[in-house]
């Protein structure tokens, strides 16, 4: 799993390959910073995303967020029961919680990103 | 134009009465600027006509409805929260860039703000105070979804400044990359635009109840600027105008988006 500085996390389903599908969600740091979340807005299968570029946003009582892509592709599916159960961002942030999957275009950006110890490191020093 | 290098100071701008799409437009750029010099800015303003501004993500319909039949204008904030009616109030922009201390969270740009207003409100007698962190753990802070109660002063979120059981300000964030971009509105007078259903009680309705003076408006917000870059460890500089000519074409450009249909109506 690899996390990017906009706190999503992406995950590679086999070998990071060109075409290869990729889960994506947020962080667990994300999630409790933002407390109390309210409304997600996601995109719809077939969409194209963009590394560093938002493609959903989310409420929170206090704060719209946009969601960013941590690597380019295509989206193949949406966790479409997710907005009607955000809980589960909190409950089980790196599974249930998960929010699109995507074909990823471009396998090599997932080296931009962060590993779990580099990203724990980046949150606990405060230079998210 | 200017841009303060130091982050040590709060730059504050004060702007003339302007429409909706190019208050929302302009603060759009204060966020770009704040994220430029990695500081804390502030916009005041006020508004050319009374506008219902809706949060992000309420639907259209209901607002829609409301604004009709009172015959004011309405647009759609990038910020959460619910519907402001603007006419009486003192709206503020504050932007803060995302290495800021303040933007780690949104509760703690929330809380600076609304607690230094609380501080002046305290000291000249009103019983203001912010809502608690149990007011959530009660169910409360489901009132603060989009579909929620249409306005703003009559959610309840921890951390909104009440006076009494009235809502005198309230706050919401745009979370950007660059920078995070909070609006608030503090309720100076009570607004009867909207006839008496969308009618509450102001800083100036709530004041002789407790048998205390009010300071001017802008005597009020000054202080409570300053009380805030006070508690920042900050110094408070008052700038002038936000909307001069060196960022009218970005304010105009972006101010399009807001006029059209497609983000009105976005939801």
């Amino acid at each position: 799993m690899k996390f990017a500085k906009s706190h999503e996390w992406i995950r590679v389903e086999g070998d990071a390959a060109p075409g290869a599908v990729a889960t994506i969600g947020v962080s667990a740091y994300a999630v409790e910073a933002l407390t109390d979340l309210v409304f997600m807005q996601l995109p719809a299968v077939g969409a194209p995303v963009t590394a560093g570029e938002p493609f959903g946003e989310i409420e929170s009582v206090k704060a719209v967020s946009d969601l960013y892509a941590p690597c380019s592709g295509e989206v193949v599916e949406v966790h479409t029961e997710l907005p009607d159960n955000l809980d589960l961002l909190g409950s089980d942030p790196y599974g249930k919680g998960w929010i699109i999957k995507i074909k990823l275009a471009d396998p090599s950006q997932l080296d931009a990103l962060m590993d779990q110890a580099a990203y724990d490191a980046s949150v606990s020093d405060g230079s998210h | 134009m200017s841009i303060p290098e130091k982050a040590s100071v709060l730059t504050v701008w004060e702007d003339a009465p302007a429409c909706g799409a190019t208050n929302m437009a302009a603060d759009e750029v204060l966020a770009e600027e704040a994220a430029a010099c990695g500081g804390m800015m502030v916009r005041l303003y006020t508004w050319s006509r009374p506008t219902l501004s809706m949060g992000g993500f309420q639907k259209l319909a209901e607002a829609e409805s409301l604004a009709r039949e009172a015959e004011i204008d309405l647009v759609r904030r990038p910020s959460g929260g619910g519907a402001i009616l603007h006419g009486t109030d003192q709206t503020y922009a504050a932007a803060v860039a995302r290495q800021h201390p303040l933007a780690s969270t949104p509760q703690l740009l929330y809380d600076a703000v609304h607690t230094a207003l609380v501080d002046v409100l305290c000291a000249m007698g009103l019983e203001a105070a912010m809502v608690s962190a149990d007011f959530g753990r009660d169910g409360g802070s489901g009132e603060s979804a989009p579909d929620g109660p249409l306005l703003c002063f009559d959610r309840r979120a921890m951390g909104d400044v009440v006076v009494g059981p009235h809502k005198v300000l309230g706050s919401a964030q745009r979370r950007l990359s660059g920078s995070v971009l909070q609006h608030g509105s503090l309720l100076l007078r009570q607004c009867d635009q909207a006839g008496p259903a969308s009618t509450r009680p102001g800083l100036a309705e709530l004041g002789p109840d407790t048998s205390v003076v009010l300071l001017p408006a802008d005597t009020l917000v000054r202080r409570w600027l300053e009380a805030l870059a006070a508690s920042l460890g900050m110094t408070c500089e008052f700038a002038g105008p936000f909307l001069v000519d060196g960022r009218g074409e970005r304010v105009a450009e972006r101010a399009e988006r807001f006029r059209s249909a497609a983000w009105l109506g976005r939801r």
